[in-house]
């Protein structure tokens, strides 16, 4: 089985975008069962009902995508209700923040509330990782050191530079923190996957692709191309991801 | 089979990152990768202290001359012995070209020093490969500078530009034309086929910045950009060979 952690549905202001049914195809094309959406940046800024419409798709389509919900920390408490609503009414399974498209840093107060509420409801967060300024990794381990029980998937393996300049801030992240996991699109460096899965474990590396802004068949070759165990594979491409989010066998 | 050269890896043995790649681990990659040739250069910047890294790299070449290729990775900031070590590198050690790392070096490309040492390489029309990778000194628009500044050289941006300025990248080499452009690394396969698009094959370099990242997956990359076939053999081969037959050391 193969699980997308990791991809995104709607027409995102910044230029990308794709519809469910388009994904769907992919998915099948490529072998991929089932995958995480999750809303973009709309054209219209809002994301609530950029929310509804992942949960619709996840409605269409029970036994392929599961949906996580998007929220803007900077408002404060229309987030936390968002997130609750999402969760709670929407059926939605897990928290998704983009420091870098919305604006803000992921170590901010206004967060620490959020993602408090996250634990609340028992769902894991998913942070756009890597972005200078507003997700480095050592952002995100400021914030997962204080919800030492909450799970944290950081996206690019924490380290989106392609000088490599952040992996030693993105190893530290995972080394001092086990309640961070990274999903690898775009990464730098092959053997930075390598490292994590020798020195740290294949449980703490998932495979999502960042579909439509990065490309999902060459991200799913990324994981067949990276020298681990066949067993780490298997964790890489689907365990982790079901034992994250409780998806039956 | 078609013949591949890669035109950006990496041997060295490197404590500071912690990256330690001696030459039998890019050639393993290549020959899973049905790779012919790879330029190689250090991660360190001569004159480094340590192992001299234009030692190290011109004695892998010497170990495997039919495979491996040597770029120098130079610090232009030892005044003349800056220059006078890159001429020794272009002529008595064979090196092809010369490989700068602005955040290494703490330089923009545009800066004097950085010039001075472009046009010693230009001088002996031997390529000049950028680091462009997002940060601060590593931006297309500066590199663009350079390639004002000396239009002599040809000037390669490696990555593309990386993850957040391939768009940058493309336009400043649409307006210079003294500029190319490396695949290594950018996750975007839609985004080179753009740029072969709008600079032509003949811009285009394949390079892979292995052993760290793999060349054979690098390959993947361009087949799924879903480039001609004759825009492969460009990528591939071409471009970088006419590169690398313009410097003569006898």
């Amino acid at each position: 089985m193969t699980i997308d952690i990791h991809t995104h549905i709607g027409q995102s202001i910044y230029g990308y975008g794709q519809r469910p049914h388009e994904l769907i195809a992919r998915m099948d094309r490529l072998a991929i069962e089932r995958a995480v959406v999750c809303p973009v940046q709309p054209i219209d800024y809002h994301l609530e009902p950029a929310n509804d419409e992942v949960a619709a798709a996840v409605n269409e389509h029970p036994d392929r995508l599961l949906g996580f919900c998007r929220v803007d920390p900077r408002r404060g408490e229309r987030a936390v209700e968002e997130l609750r609503r999402a969760v709670s009414q929407l059926g939605l399974s897990g928290l998704f923040l983009h420091p870098w498209e919305e604006g803000y840093s992921v170590n901010d107060e206004k967060v620490v509330r959020v993602v408090g509420v996250a634990g609340e409801l028992g769902v894991p967060v998913m942070i756009a990782a890597g972005y200078p300024w507003y997700s480095h990794p050592l952002q995100v381990a400021d914030l997962a050191r204080r919800f030492p029980r909450q799970k944290f998937l950081m996206t690019h393996g924490g380290q989106l530079n392609i000088s490599g300049l952040a992996q030693q801030d993105a190893m530290t992240a995972l080394s001092e923190c086990p309640n961070i996991l990274i999903e690898v699109s775009g990464v730098y460096r092959q053997d930075f996957i390598e490292g994590v899965v020798q020195g740290l474990g294949g449980e703490r590396v998932l495979f999502g692709s960042n579909s439509p802004q990065m490309h999902q068949e060459f991200e799913l070759e990324r994981i067949h191309s990276v020298k681990v165990t066949a067993q780490a594979r298997e964790r890489i491409l689907a365990y982790n991801a079901r034992e994250l989010l409780d998806i039956p066998d | 089979m078609r013949e591949i050269i890669d035109s950006h890896t990496h041997v060295d043995m490197n404590e500071a990152f912690g990256w330690f790649d001696p030459p039998e681990s890019i050639l393993e990659l290549m020959d899973e990768a049905g790779i012919a040739k790879a330029v190689i250069m250090t991660y360190a910047d001569a004159p480094a202290t340590g192992k001299h890294p234009l030692e190290y790299i011109a004695g892998a070449v010497k170990q495997y001359p039919d495979r491996l290729i040597g770029f120098a990775r130079m610090n232009p900031f030892y005044g003349e012995r800056s220059s006078r070590l890159l001429e020794e590198a272009l002529t008595d050690l064979r090196f092809k070209g010369l490989k700068i790392h602005q955040e290494s070096i703490t330089a923009v490309p545009y800066n004097p020093a950085v010039l001075e040492l472009v046009r010693v390489a230009a001088r002996h029309r031997a390529p000049v490969l950028f680091h462009t990778g997002d940060e601060a000194m590593s931006l297309p628009l500066q590199v663009a500078r350079c390639a004002r500044a000396a239009p002599e050289a040809t000037i390669i941006m490696a990555h593309c530009g990386g993850y957040f300025h391939a768009d940058e990248a493309i336009a400043v080499a649409e307006e210079y034309d003294n500029l190319m452009i490396d695949t290594s690394a950018i996750p975007y396969p839609d985004k080179l086929a753009e740029a072969v698009r709008r600079l032509g094959p003949q811009r285009v370099l394949f390079g892979s910045d292995g052993p760290g990242c793999n060349p054979a997956l690098e390959l993947r990359k361009l087949e799924l950009a879903g480039l001609s076939e004759r825009d492969m053999d460009l990528l591939l081969w071409e471009n970088m060979a006419s590169l690398l037959d313009r410097v003569k050391h006898d």
